[in-house]
């Protein structure tokens, strides 16, 4: 084929548009602030292997509930002689497993469930919408209690439960983001290429819908921590001897007067790290998708 | 229409399209009705040329651009290509036949998804058709970079690096992806600059020309389908309300509402003026359209006849020159007055 001859110059649009997003992120301080907490608990959940901890579950009764600085234990011992500064970091690692995983459970699930009521509409979306309303009706911890108390406590079920509480959040943004990306012109013209339904859902509507979904994962696993621990801290999530950031301060409560760093540490833990989240997902949300502010 | 037996048999037949949007009246009263988006159209379109589809914004031409590409289904009424029912095809067929019709969009930063690269967009149809290997879709979609005139390198850009007429081009590059037969194009300059207008369309005429394609053209400004047109045909409110050659059209006009239009066109000869007709009245809701003809409100020649039923059937004035209205008859276009400047 021949070129046609008035070939438009080769100036391209500035792409201010697309601003990095680091550079956006860089711009709000306090989101910052959440990247780099953030960057801290998943760095501690990574590196406890590595790092030439003690082993966090190693019995010394010697020196038990020892204060913070004692030689030997950073950040002292707990009731059982255990040292906290290695709990803190394999604590932290399994909090943040729990977590995340929950996170891409829920993820996951919410994301098809809402794609595919949002696209198809109609009777499909009745029955998911429908559905996601039951579950939303239960109180939030309700409901992942209920689950437990049918599946048993443990890491997993309770990992599964707290993934289960989230489906909606997911469900919810993505069904409307889906409603509105349905309607765009690029969804036609794939539809005017004969383009099949799971070619529209996935290389146009969710790919276009990916900015919404980090955002809301990154403040949904906010909720997770919390709600992790909050099991956790019950008995009903992870189960003795392994032990989160939940366990060890619901362990640490009953020295909250004689060695209240043992409660306070977690406790500081879990707080920051959501505290991050919230503010990190606050971040990418002005950034990626300024609609989504309430 | 009488054509001689001779004649090549159109690309595309349309006859009697309806196309009907289910509204709401108001929240209020539950009531709900029909928007008759597109109401009773017929034409057709001969391979190789060009049909311009003119007419005010909302009176129906990219819901009957969609019917016909098969993007929205029809209400009514049966469209033909190649002579075959195109409404009632298994998904076999559809698939082939989405092939031989392809859509430009007005909008092409809305049209391209932003999220994937010139290539990929290209690319995109002949992926979802199966057409040729890897290798042999690259080496397509670098040659329809160049037909349509930008450089091979661009190929790895996203949509927003590129300015509103290299996106058209885009867009017109991914509708050739597939050799189709027929384009829609859906007021494809709107959205441009006026500089940049001219440019796409002369990129049209030349595409045109080089691969033997036939253009519904799709555009309410008249002096764009003056220039691109071979026939114009007219769209009020869901109908057809004149259809001619180009010449026929802009140079003798029949229709008080196309008499109308073209009144604010300026006359090449800038010495002769036009008298220009302003369109009074108001446009009747199109969910709840008045007895009689559709034009009343806002027509200079309005008579009794026309307000009361039935609407006025299509009429030929001349052979392939034909318009809906009463009072043909009664009416001349405007006369053109000699200014004493
Ligand atoms: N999906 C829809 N649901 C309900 N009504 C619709 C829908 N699409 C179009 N309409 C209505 O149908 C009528 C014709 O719309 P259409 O978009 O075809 O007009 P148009 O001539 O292309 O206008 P424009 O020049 O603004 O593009 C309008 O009244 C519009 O509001
Ligand atoms: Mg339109």
């Amino acid at each position: 084929m021949t070129t046609v001859s008035s070939l438009d110059s080769g100036a391209v649009a500035p792409v201010s548009a697309r601003e990095s997003l680091f550079a956006r992120l860089k711009k709000n301080r306090l989101s910052l602030f959440g990247g780099v907490l953030v960057l801290l608990a998943v760095f501690m959940a990574i590196s406890a292997p590595f790092l030439p901890l003690q082993d966090p579950d190693a019995v010394d009764a010697s020196s038990r509930l020892a204060p913070i600085g004692a030689p030997g234990h950073l950040l002292g011992t707990d009731e059982l002689g255990r040292d906290i500064l290695s709990r803190m970091f394999w604590g932290g690692r399994i909090t943040l497993l729990v977590s995340i995983a929950a996170t891409l459970i829920a993820m996951i699930a919410g994301t098809f469930l809402g794609l595919v009521s949002g696209y198809f509409l109609g009777w499909t979306d009745t029955v998911i919408s429908r559905g996601i309303d039951v579950l939303m009706a239960f109180p939030y911890f309700l409901l992942a209690l209920t689950v437990i108390a049918i599946l048993g406590p443990g890491l997993l079920n309770g990992m599964l439960a707290i993934a289960l509480v989230n489906v909606p959040f997911f469900a919810r943004i993505i069904r409307g983001s889906t409603l509105s990306l349905r309607e765009a012109d690029y969804v036609l013209a794939a539809k005017g290429m004969g383009a099949g339904h799971s070619r529209i859902l996935f290389r146009h509507i969710l790919l276009n819908s990916l900015p919404t979904l980090v955002v809301a994962t990154t403040i949904n696993l906010g909720f997770m921590i919390t709600a992790a621990a909050a099991l956790s801290f019950l008995g009903l999530g992870v189960q003795p001897p392994t032990s989160d950031w939940g366990t060890m301060l619901a362990s640490g409560r009953q020295y909250l007067s004689s060695a209240p760093h043992t409660s306070y540490l977690p406790g500081l833990a879990i707080f920051l790290t959501v505290l991050g989240f919230n503010l990190l997902g606050d971040g990418l949300r002005d950034a990626l998708d300024p609609r989504m502010r309430d | 229409m009488s054509q001689p037996s001779q004649a090549p048999a159109p690309l595309l037949q349309v006859s009697d399209l309806k196309r009907y949007f289910d509204v709401k009246n108001s929240l209020l009263s539950g009531k709900s009705g029909h928007l008759r988006a597109v109401d009773g159209v017929t034409f057709n379109v001969t391979a190789g040329e060009t049909l311009g589809l003119v007419g005010e914004s909302g009176c129906g031409k990219s819901t009957l651009g969609r019917v016909v590409s098969r993007l929205l289904p029809a209400t009514d009424g049966e469209i033909l290509f190649e002579g075959r029912d195109i409404i009632d095809i298994d998904r076999k067929a559809l698939l082939a036949l989405r092939a031989d019709i392809q859509s430009v969009f007005q909008d092409p930063s809305a049209s391209l998804n932003p999220r994937m690269t010139a290539f990929n967009l290209i690319a995109e149809p002949l992926v979802i058709q199966k057409i040729g290997t890897r290798a042999s879709r690259r080496d397509k979609v670098l040659d329809l970079l160049e037909t349509v005139g930008l450089r091979r390198e661009f190929a790895d850009r996203y949509p927003h690096e590129f300015s509103g007429g290299q996106r058209q081009r885009i867009g017109i590059a991914r509708a050739l992806a597939l050799d189709p037969k027929l384009l829609i194009l859906d007021e494809p300059v709107s959205a441009l600059d006026v500089s940049i207008q001219a440019q796409i369309i002369n990129l049209l005429e030349d595409l045109q020309k080089r691969l033997d394609l036939t253009y519904l053209f799709i555009s309410h400004d008249l002096s764009v389908v003056q220039h691109v047109a071979d026939r114009v045909a007219v769209m009020y409110m869901g109908q057809i309300v004149e259809l001619a050659d180009n010449e026929a059209f802009y140079a003798n006009p029949q229709h008080p509402y196309s008499i109308a239009l073209l009144s604010a066109l300026p006359l090449p000869d800038p010495t002769i003026a036009r008298k220009r007709i302003l369109l009074e009245g108001d446009l009747p809701d199109p969910a709840n359209l008045p007895q009689g003809c559709r034009f009343q409100s806002r027509c200079a020649h309005v008579t009794d006849r026309c307000r009361v039923g039935p609407e006025p059937e299509m009429q030929e004035i001349s052979p392939g020159h034909i318009a809906r209205c009463h009072n043909l008859a009664d009416i001349h276009a405007p006369i053109e007055q000699k200014q004493t400047a």
